[in-house]
């Protein structure tokens, strides 16, 4: 992979009829305001919607993480759609988020993101 | 999975992440559904539209929308005016929060207690729009609401761009007429007991002139015609069994 040195897209769906939307936009903004602020950023899923150029350019320049609520995988098809191809994606609806006595799974879900961008990175020597 | 048709408005906010107006553009959708309009307003995730939620674009097509933008970008209003219908109206939060220019917000993650200020009164916006969207006349939704008030014409996505809007076809007093929501009208009705045929028949034209112009001298015509239709449709439903 080729990509100029830059930050990780962390990109959710944020869709809000269902809880996992809420839960991958909460735990993406852990990610990109306090976990990883160096490392990665975030783009306006809907931005891509009507097709801005301006943000287009952005998801097929910077390696993109898609946080996906639920099965429908809206946040990967809408990159998709762009022109982004994500390195990688993450489904809320894949596997239980929320551990026994883990409180905050919110932090759960970010330091799995985390984990993911940080590989990321050391995958394109970042 | 949008659940239509009756005379909810649909409330679409943005939720971008690059800036806290998007976090407060859900906040105040989420107060207004749940909180200050239940039963009246329904959500609509804006992903959806472009990744085939076909329920949503045509929810979009016969229901008014109100797009609640973070910013002047207009991203939701955008996406709906370009895969289902343009909203109805519009709220932009940027815009709202150059009338309370000491609410901050503290983050996109945690709007803090300004910010949720600030949502609440995004959400007294919407309420106002709402309200006025509700007390339309029937089939003149279309219109848009700005929010200095004022209407102009919505326009309307090209059918065959992203699925037309349901039409179904009926007879009234020997004339054949095409009406917008007919059959999730009568699915909707389909399971009531009990209603006597005069309450049914005033139920479904009221409700088929939420969507679609009847001009009151056919009202009558109407209300015969679809309280006919109405049976062969639950004759139907009952030999599917």
């Amino acid at each position: 992979m080729s990509r100029r040195f830059g930050k990780v897209l962390v990109v959710p769906c944020s869709g809000d009829d269902d809880a996992g939307g809420a839960l991958g936009r909460e735990a993406a903004l852990i990610v990109v305001e306090e976990l990883r602020p160096q490392g990665c950023d975030t783009i306006c899923l809907p931005r891509l919607l009507p097709g801005e150029p301006e943000a287009v350019a952005r998801v097929r320049d910077l390696p993109v993480l898609a946080v996906d609520g639920c099965a429908r995988r809206c946040a990967s098809r809408v990159l998709e759609h762009a022109g982004a191809q994500p390195v990688a994606a993450l489904c809320l609806a894949d596997e239980p988020w929320a551990p026994a006595g883990e409180s905050d799974v919110a932090q759960v879900v970010a330091a799995r993101i985390a984990t993911q961008v940080d590989e990321l990175r050391e995958e394109l020597g970042w | 999975m949008v659940a239509w048709p009756a005379e909810e408005v649909g409330v679409v906010g943005c939720g971008g992440t690059e800036l806290a107006e998007g976090t407060v553009a859900l906040e105040a959708a989420r107060l207004v559904l749940t909180e200050l309009r239940p039963g009246q307003t329904v959500t609509v995730s804006l992903p959806l539209f472009l990744t085939g939620g076909q329920d949503e674009h045509a929810f979009a097509k016969v229901h008014p929308t109100v797009a609640v933008d973070g910013c002047a970008k207009r991203c939701g209003a955008r996406a709906l005016g370009a895969y289902s219908r343009e909203p109805a109206a519009e709220v932009v939060v940027s815009e709202v929060a150059r009338r309370f220019p000491r609410l901050r917000l503290l983050s996109r993650r945690e709007l803090g207690p300004e910010g949720l200020e600030l949502a609440r009164h995004v959400a007294e916006e919407i309420v106002r729009l709402v309200d006025e969207l509700r007390r339309r006349p029937s089939g003149s939704w279309a219109a848009r609401v700005h929010p200095a008030g004022g209407m102009r014409s919505a326009g309307g996505a090209c059918p065959c761009s992203s699925g037309a809007p349901p039409v179904a076809s009926l007879t009234v007093a020997g004339q054949r007429v095409g009406l917008v929501g007919l059959e999730p009208i009568m699915e909707d009705l389909g399971e009531r007991e009990g209603v006597t045929d005069e309450e049914l028949g005033s139920e479904l034209l009221r409700r088929v002139k939420v969507y679609n112009y009847v001009l009151p001298a056919q009202e009558a015509a109407y209300e015969t015609a679809l309280l006919q239709e109405f049976a062969a449709y639950r004759a139907k439903a009952k030999r599917q069994r």
